[in-house]
């Protein structure tokens, strides 16, 4: 019998060269975002030159009553955003997943329509809209800063709650619900006992994208806000013209905290319900 | 089964009341009504304002003359360089996006072991959910003459980064910026090609190489086109990275309309420049699309096989 | 008209290459599971051999190897007498045909059969008839310009065989090819894989956990268990002498008595079973005997071979009839050609009776399967 013979092919050289290029890329991309975080620590006086370590910015940014007013302000907005897109986007989305017609193609053309517009065509629209209605037409609440930020962000994520519901609705059987009314369920029934639990997922993780979707809002927020109530985004805006200061960086690393406690929420939400990785990522890019 | 199931429940209950059953389209009606009222409505008060003029230093609009003169004005030698700088910069930036996200997305999709592809993807997210101002910003830092990375250069003699307010800080911006929204579509799209084509392919004599340019690539193509879309659209209207990292010049069209709005309250020639920034953004895609049919035709008419009908 | 054409291709085929496998020792390990156990295997060339067990054997660990998309961690494995450890799927002259065909649904019925035959760059001039010739082999010639996708699963199936056999390999390999597709297409394909298999002469390598495939077509059966082979035979063999009660419960149906042997007689729980070999007194053993040995009779007489029942079930399959009978503990299948079958009532008492023969005697293995449920 011949000797066991242990012999293995070589990693390739492309194996080697693209996990190389991964990490590089995994690098670039946290890279500025590491640079914010330590230099949040800095105790300078301007952002980008380095003045010592230490939490001096943690505690100017939460002295500054400009700064936490701007960030309140950007909170309440991203909930009130958020409520508006999801409410708005899951029923439309139940409607397009599970009463398609000859209306869904126009509907999801105006969809694909606010999703692909340019976030600025989306910003200089609704100024002289706003101003139109709410000072010609006499609609004042039209004139509350947070009131038009909420709404201007609400429009992208609608569309995408929208999307999430429906990919998941599709992905799932109807007879579910042909069971539910075989089983005495009025359709009312069938929609709030069977139809929305299945969408949960989809509808919570459509929720908190909204949110920070609407955190992340600048261009439109830029356009809309009034005096009084700027949001976060605009006033970092402003200072970058006029000098960026330790704070910005400070508040930026609380937020980000923030924001990747509310995403790991999502990815768990997800993996409770069974998607897969490949689903995860594929909901919470809307795709 | 169901016949015997449903004939005592018919006689028990009435017969199912049609009339209360919804109009299909009743649920959506909110958001008809909202993205109606507050999308298509004013994006068309925009187009409308594009005919229009400013009547007095004072005044932002006034449409009682409609004209196409202020798309004459907004494709004047000056605005006009700005557009082909925002092609340029959409157009280099979007194929530098895919360069480096191509390889990034097919190792993660599938060299990386699956059970670790979730961190991976949430790293990719990371920064993609993180505020896109405040990411620039950390470019900001890196780039500034006097900042920690130039120090390096410095020390190891190849001089001080001078990148900071030029169109290279704008293109590191806007890749980095939009890199997360390739590499998903493309690694959703690598993930797709099932590894047993990829495995058939190599059965049948193609090394890895020919495997990814011959099963590999083309049915990726959607995920391709996705990624690419997604990089683009975005990319040709921002002006937050070109006044982060730019400098004061304003090269990026969006900036152009950003300015009209907000300095200038000309809202008709804002206007004008918004229609023709979505225009250009269009007809761009359309011609490269065209362009890279033209291209591949070549290599798509040698690997056609037609047998023809039956013997 | 092209048969002509098609029957000089396959005898080409047949004598391009020599198609032996052998397997040396060959272990494969995932983490700290074994998948193959130290296998040693030698396939003639020109043999029909199934790899056949449960999913989990290791079998189809084994084919992936002999196709190169799994590397073992110790042992040889040699096609045509050349050892292939180390050597890359594209560079080793075996072809594949996959479990969902993994037909390229980009590239047209023709392109996906021309693929291999472009890498391993046989003149234009030649591709054509190559990929005409294969195609008519598998009678789908008209289907030559469609896209897979729009084709039907047992259409799929004869392109992926096609495309495979286009690049006369020396070996091709079969992993549960026919699995996706419905009973009827599936036993009209079995027939059609064996003579297509006799008429080309390739060494075919067949993965499957259907023991009725495997015993239609195969020359020799190695029946898998836990990476090991647990026995290697012709299908008659495996079938009428099965080398343990996890083959003879693996390959046809079983009835199972659990018993203590003295001699050649087995005691199980009120059953007297008496076999033809000699025990040592008071060992444990399984004795099974199949449906179709037993033959069922109204009326009581219990006794040696003989035990009384009451009739449960009664079902037609066609050909033959297959009884339930509720004894004590045990519940057992008959199975009768429809011609000969008695005419009995469920809830009759019926005497079922089998001659010493067809008793089979393993020794008690805590692991085998049980009687498999109703096929």
């Amino acid at each position: 019998m011949t000797a066991p013979v242990v012999r293995r092919r070589r990693r390739p050289v492309t194996d080697v060269l693209l996990s190389v290029w991964g990490w590089l890329v995994m690098a670039f991309l946290f890279a500025p975002i590491l640079v914010i975080v330590v230099y949040s620590f800095n105790d300078g006086r301007l952002l980008s030159a380095w003045g010592g370590f230490g939490f001096s910015a943690y505690e100017a940014a939460f002295a500054n009553r400009q700064i936490v007013a701007t960030v309140l302000v950007t909170i309440r907005v991203a909930i009130w955003s958020a409520l508006l897109a999801t409410v708005l986007g899951t029923m439309a989305g139940i409607a397009l997943a599970r009463r398609p017609g000859r209306w869904t193609v126009w509907f999801t053309a105006l969809l694909l329509l606010v999703t692909v517009t340019p976030e600025i065509v989306d910003a200089v629209a609704l100024l002289p809209w706003f101003v139109q209605l709410g000072t010609e037409l006499g609609i004042t609440i039209l004139n509350d800063g947070i009131v038009r930020l909420a709404i201007g962000s609400s429009l992208f994520s609608t569309a995408v709650v929208a999307y999430l519901v429906r990919s998941r609705l599709v992905g799932m059987d109807e007879h579910l619900e042909h069971a539910a009314t075989d089983l005495y369920a009025t359709p009312f029934q069938a929609l709030t006992r069977v139809t929305l639990p299945l969408t949960a997922p989809a509808v919570l993780s459509g929720f908190l994208l909204s949110f920070t979707l609407s955190l992340d809002n600048t261009i439109i927020a830029a356009f809309v806000s009034v005096q009084g109530s700027t949001p976060w985004p605009v006033y970092i805006l402003g200072s970058v013209r006029s000098g960026l200061r330790p704070e910005i960086a400070a508040m930026s690393t609380v937020m980000l905290v923030l924001t990747l406690l509310v995403l790991v929420l999502v990815a768990i939400v997800l993996r409770r319900s069974g998607d897969s990785t490949a689903q995860i990522a594929r909901t919470m890019t809307g795709g | 089964m169901t016949a015997l199931g449903s004939a005592p429940r018919r006689a028990a209950t009435p017969p199912p009341r049609r009339r209360l059953r919804a109009p299909s389209f009743l649920l959506a009606l909110p958001a008809w009504f909202w993205l109606l009222v507050f999308f298509v409505a004013p994006v068309g008060l925009v187009l409308y304002y594009s005919f229009g003029y400013k009547p007095s230093l004072f005044e932002t609009v006034a449409t009682d003359r409609l004209s196409f003169d202020r798309y004459l004005e907004a494709l004047s030698p000056t605005f006009a360089s700005v557009f082909l700088n925002t092609l340029w910069v959409g157009v280099i930036g979007t194929i530098l996006c895919l360069v480096i996200a191509m390889p990034a997305a097919y190792w993660i999709a599938t060299k990386v072991p699956a059970h670790r592809r979730g961190l991976m993807l949430g790293l990719v997210l990371v920064p993609f959910w993180t505020n896109f101002l405040v990411r620039t910003i950390g470019w900001r830092v890196m780039l500034a003459p006097e900042g920690f990375l130039s120090e390096w250069m410095v020390s190891l003699g190849l001089g001080p980064i001078e990148l900071l307010n030029t169109r290279g800080a704008v293109l590191i911006g806007v890749v980095y910026n939009y890199l997360p929204l390739m590499i998903l579509p493309l690694y959703v799209a690598f993930d797709r090609v099932e590894g047993p084509l990829r495995e058939a392919s190599k059965d049948l004599g193609a090394d890895r190489v020919r495997t990814f340019l011959t099963v590999t690539l083309p049915l990726a193509r959607p995920g391709i086109v996705a990624g690419v879309l997604f990089v683009y659209i975005p990319l040709m209207g921002d002006y937050i990275t070109a006044t982060v990292l730019g400098g004061a010049q304003g090269t990026m069209a969006g900036q152009l309309v950003a300015s009209q709005f907000q300095t200038a309250q000309n809202w008709a020639l804002g206007s004008a420049m918004a229609v023709v920034l979505i225009l250009t953004t269009v007809l761009s895609a359309v011609v490269a699309a065209a362009m890279l049919w033209l291209v591949t035709w070549p290599v798509r008419f040698a690997t056609r096989l037609r047998i023809g009908g039956a013997s | 008209m092209t048969d002509t054409a098609a029957q000089a291709a396959l005898h080409a085929a047949a004598e391009a290459h020599a198609g032996d496998v052998t397997l040396t020792g060959v272990t494969k390990r995932y983490g700290d599971a074994v998948a193959v156990d130290g296998l040693d295997l030698r396939i003639a060339q020109g043999e029909f051999l199934s790899l056949l067990g449960p999913s989990g054997c290791g079998k189809t660990t084994t084919l992936r190897m002999i196709a190169g998309f799994e590397e073992p961690d110790a042992g040889d494995i040699r096609i045509s007498g050349a050892s292939v450890v180390g050597v890359p799927p594209h560079k080793r002259h075996v072809n594949t045909v996959f479990q969902q065909y993994a037909l390229f649904p980009h590239l047209t019925v023709a392109e996906n059969v021309a693929f291999g035959l472009r890498r391993t760059r046989v003149p234009r001039s030649e591709l054509g008839g190559r990929v005409v010739e294969a195609l008519d082999m598998v009678r789908m010639r008209s289907f030559a310009d469609r896209r897979p996708t729009a084709l039907s699963g047992g259409q799929q199936q004869r392109i992926a065989l096609a495309r495979a056999l286009v690049n006369r390999p020396s070996v091709l390999l079969l992993d549960e090819p026919l699995s996706a597709l419905d009973r009827q297409l599936r036993e009209e394909m079995q027939v059609e894989l064996k003579l297509l298999q006799a008429r080309l002469g390739t060494t075919f390598v067949f993965v499957t956990h259907d023991q009725g495939e495997a015993l239609s077509m195969s020359d020799r059966i190695a029946v898998m268990r836990a990476g090991r082979i647990e026995q290697l035979a012709d299908a008659d063999t495996v079938y009428g002498s099965p080398a343990s009660a996890y083959v003879a419960g693996f390959i046809g149906r079983q009835n199972f008595f659990t018993g203590t042997a003295s001699g050649a007689l087995v005691e199980a729980d009120g059953v007297r079973l008496r076999g033809t070999t000699d025990l040592v007194a008071g060992t444990r053993v399984r004795a099974a005997i199949r449906p179709e040995a037993v033959t069922l009779a109204a009326g009581e007489d219990a006794g040696e071979n003989r035990i009384v029942g009451r009739l449960v079930g009664i079902s037609h399959l066609g050909e033959s009839m297959q009884f339930i009978v509720e004894s004590g503990r045990h519940s057992i299948v008959v199975l009768t050609p429809r011609p000969t079958a008695p005419r009995v009532e469920p809830g009759e008492a019926v005497t079922l009776s089998w001659s010493p023969a067809d008793v089979a005697v393993f020794p008690d293995e805590t692991a085998a399967p049980v009687e498999e449920p109703s096929a």
